[in-house]
C-alpha cells in the first residue's frame, strides 16, 4: 500500500504525499493500539448467576513507585507484580466471589502523542476472569474515582435490581508504601504533587462505604466495608485507625514497618469454606497465615494486627484530642514525623488499656535495638 | 535517501525509548541502590571466611555513612532533607555498631553474619517510609554515585 523506504527524491509532490501518508499512519498507531486495550473475556450471559456472589474483594495495588525487593537467594521481585499474581490466584480460587483488581502503574508516554494508561483493571467472577481493562487514573491519581466507577459498573449485585440480593461481604485491600497522616505529597512516582495521605485514603474507601442505593429507594443507611486491609508501613497509627474506623467493621494493618513482600492475604481463599458466621474468628485465622508467611521470609520486624473498629472506638475517642494536638505540634515543626514508637511506651497513653479490640501478632526484628522487645500494643505513635 | 532513512529510524527509536528514559530519572535510582545492596549481600553470603564477610559488611556500611555525610554537607541539601538523612544515618550507624559490638550492642556472631546481611538489605527494602520517601531523586542519585565510584 505504501512504502516509506521507497521514496525517491525527484518528484517532490510524490515525496510529500508519501511522507504525509507515513505521518498519518504513525499518528493512527496509538489509536489502533489503545483500542485493543479493553478486553471483555466473557459475554454477560456466560457470567455466573449474581445471586451466588457471597463476597467481593477489591484490590488496589499501588505500583507507581519503587517496589523492588530481593529474596534471600538474591532474586529480584517487584512487590506490586508479586501481589498482583497473589491476587490472581486468590481470585481464581473464589468460586462464590467477585474480585476487582486494580493495578496502579507508573505513567508513561506512548509515541509522544498520548500518555499511556496508568491503571489496569481485572475483573473476576466465580473464579473466572471476566474483564481486563486498561484505564487512566491521571485525572484523579489520589482518589479512587475511576476504580469505584468500574466496581460500580461491573459488580454483580448492581445488576439484580433493588432489594433482590443479599449484600455480599465487601473487603478492600490496599497495597502500597506508608500513607502519611499529614503531608502526602511524593506518594505517586508519576504524580509527586498529588497528595495521598490518610485523608485521601479514607475518602477513597468511603466511596465504597457510601449509602447503598441497591438496598432500596430512600435508604440512607451507610453500608460500611466489612474489612480494610492496609498493607503498608505504619498502618496501625492512632490517626490512621481514626480515619478508617468509621468506614469498616474490621481493619488489618501493620503498626510497625512492613517488608515489601507485603501481607500475603491468600488466606482469604478460605472464604469458600467459611460458613458466614463469626467474621472476627475467620479473620484471626487469616492474620495467622499472613504472619507466618512474613516471618518465614524476613528478618525485620513483623507486626500484623486485626482491629475490631467498634471495640477500639472508646480508646480512639479517649486519646483523640491529645493525639491531634501532638500532630499539630509536629506539623508546626516542619511536619516531619521522624520517629515512631509503640504507644504503650507513652505515659499519656491509657495505661489501663488491655488491648481491647486488637488482636496482634508480633515478631521482633532478629537484629537491632528492638530484638528483645516481646510484644506490641498494636498502636503506633509519633514523636 | 540514506539520510532520510536514518532520520526515520532515529525518530522511531527515540519514540519507543522515551518512556524508558523518563522512568530512569525517578524510581529506578532507588532500585539501583537496592540492587547495589543486593550485590553486597550476595558477595557476603558467597564468602566462606567470616573475617572476609565482616570486612565486606564493615566497608559497605562505612561507605554508605560516608556518602550520606557528604550529601548532608552539600549546600543544595535542604533542612528537611538533612533531617531525613540524619535519620537514615542513625539507622546505618546502628547496624555498623551492632556488627562490631559498639555502643551497647552485642557483637553479631560469626555464624549470624549471613542473616545479618539479609536484615540490612531487608531493612533498606521495607515498604518505602518516612525517611526514603522524603529524599529527592537528586539526593539518592548522589548517594548512588558515591557508593559505586
Amino acid at each position: 500500500m505504501f512504502d516509506c523506504a521507497g521514496l525517491r527524491i525527484g518528484d517532490s509532490r510524490v515525496v510529500l504525499k508519501k511522507l504525509l501518508r507515513c505521518v498519518g499512519v504513525l499518528s493512527l498507531m496509538p489509536l489502533i493500539l489503545i483500542s485493543c486495550q479493553a478486553t471483555s473475556v466473557h459475554r454477560e450471559e456466560e457470567l455466573p448467576p449474581p445471586a451466588g456472589i457471597r463476597y467481593q474483594l477489591v484490590y488496589i495495588i499501588h505500583g507507581d513507585g519503587s517496589y523492588l525487593f530481593h529474596t534471600a537467594d538474591g532474586e529480584s521481585h517487584y512487590a506490586d507484580r508479586r501481589v498482583l499474581n497473589q491476587a490472581f490466584r486468590t481470585a481464581a480460587a473464589l468460586n462464590s466471589g467477585e474480585v476487582f483488581i486494580f493495578h496502579q502503574k507508573p505513567r508513561g508516554r506512548f509515541l509522544f502523542f498520548t500518555q499511556s494508561r496508568d491503571g489496569k483493571f481485572y475483573h473476576y467472577r466465580g473464579g473466572e476472569i471476566m474483564n481486563k481493562i486498561s484505564y487512566r487514573r491521571r485525572h484523579t491519581p489520589s482518589l479512587w474515582d475511576e476504580e469505584y466507577a468500574y466496581f460500580r459498573h461491573y459488580r454483580a449485585d448492581n445488576r439484580t435490581g433493588p432489594g433482590t440480593v443479599e449484600k455480599p461481604l465487601l473487603i478492600i485491600l490496599f497495597y502500597g508504601h506508608q500513607v502519611f497522616e499529614t503531608d502526602g505529597t511524593e506518594y505517586h512516582g508519576s504524580y509527586p504533587d498529588e497528595p495521598f495521605s490518610t485523608r485521601e485514603l479514607a475518602d477513597s474507601i468511603s466511596l465504597f462505604a457510601a449509602p447503598d442505593e441497591s438496598i432500596g429507594a430512600g435508604c440512607v443507611e451507610r453500608a460500611p466495608v466489612d474489612l480494610v486491609v492496609l498493607s503498608t508501613c505504619m498502618g496501625g497509627t492512632v490517626g490512621t485507625l481514626k480515619a478508617l474506623a468509621p468506614l469498616s467493621h474490621f481493619v488489618i494493618a501493620s503498626p510497625e514497618s512492613l517488608h515489601l513482600s507485603h501481607m500475603d492475604m491468600s488466606g482469604l481463599h478460605r472464604l469458600e469454606a467459611w460458613n458466614g458466621n463469626d467474621l472476627q474468628s475467620f479473620l484471626t485465622e487469616v492474620v495467622w497465615h499472613t504472619f507466618t508467611e512474613l516471618t518465614h521470609l524476613t528478618s525485620t520486624v513483623v507486626s500484623i494486627a486485626l482491629y475490631n473498629t467498634a471495640m477500639v472506638a472508646p480508646l480512639l475517642d479517649s486519646i483523640s484530642n491529645q493525639y491531634d494536638e501532638k500532630l499539630r505540634n509536629l506539623e508546626l515543626d516542619e511536619g516531619i514525623p521522624l520517629e515512631y514508637y509503640d504507644c504503650i511506651e507513652d505515659p499519656l497513653f491509657p495505661q489501663e488499656y488491655g488491648g481491647e479490640g486488637v488482636f496482634i501478632l508480633y515478631r521482633p526484628p532478629l537484629f537491632g535495638r528492638d530484638k528483645n522487645k516481646i510484644s506490641h500494643s498494636g498502636w503506633e505513635c509519633w514523636k | 535517501m540514506r539520510k532520510f532513512k536514518i532520520i526515520i529510524i532515529v525518530i522511531v527509536a527515540l519514540v519507543f525509548a522515551q518512556p524508558l528514559i523518563a522512568r530512569v530519572s525517578s524510581d529506578n535510582i532507588e532500585d539501583q541502590l537496592k540492587n547495589y545492596m543486593n550485590e553486597i549481600t550476595l558477595k557476603v553470603k558467597g564468602t566462606e571466611d567470616p573475617i572476609q564477610k565482616r570486612v565486606l559488611l564493615d566497608e559497605t556500611l562505612l561507605d554508605i555513612l560516608k556518602a550520606v555525610k557528604t550529601v548532608k554537607a552539600l549546600p543544595t541539601t535542604t533542612e528537611r532533607e538533612q533531617k531525613l538523612l540524619g535519620k537514615f544515618e542513625e539507622s546505618v550507624q546502628a547496624k555498623y555498631d551492632e556488627l562490631n559490638g559498639l555502643n551497647d550492642f552485642e557483637r553479631v556472631a560469626d555464624e549470624d553474619l549471613d542473616s545479618f546481611t539479609d536484615y540490612v538489605l531487608q531493612d533498606l527494602e521495607q515498604a518505602r517510609n518516612y525517611v526514603t520517601m522524603g529524599l529527592g531523586v537528586f539526593i539518592l542519585l548522589i548517594i548512588l554515585i558515591i557508593l559505586i565510584a
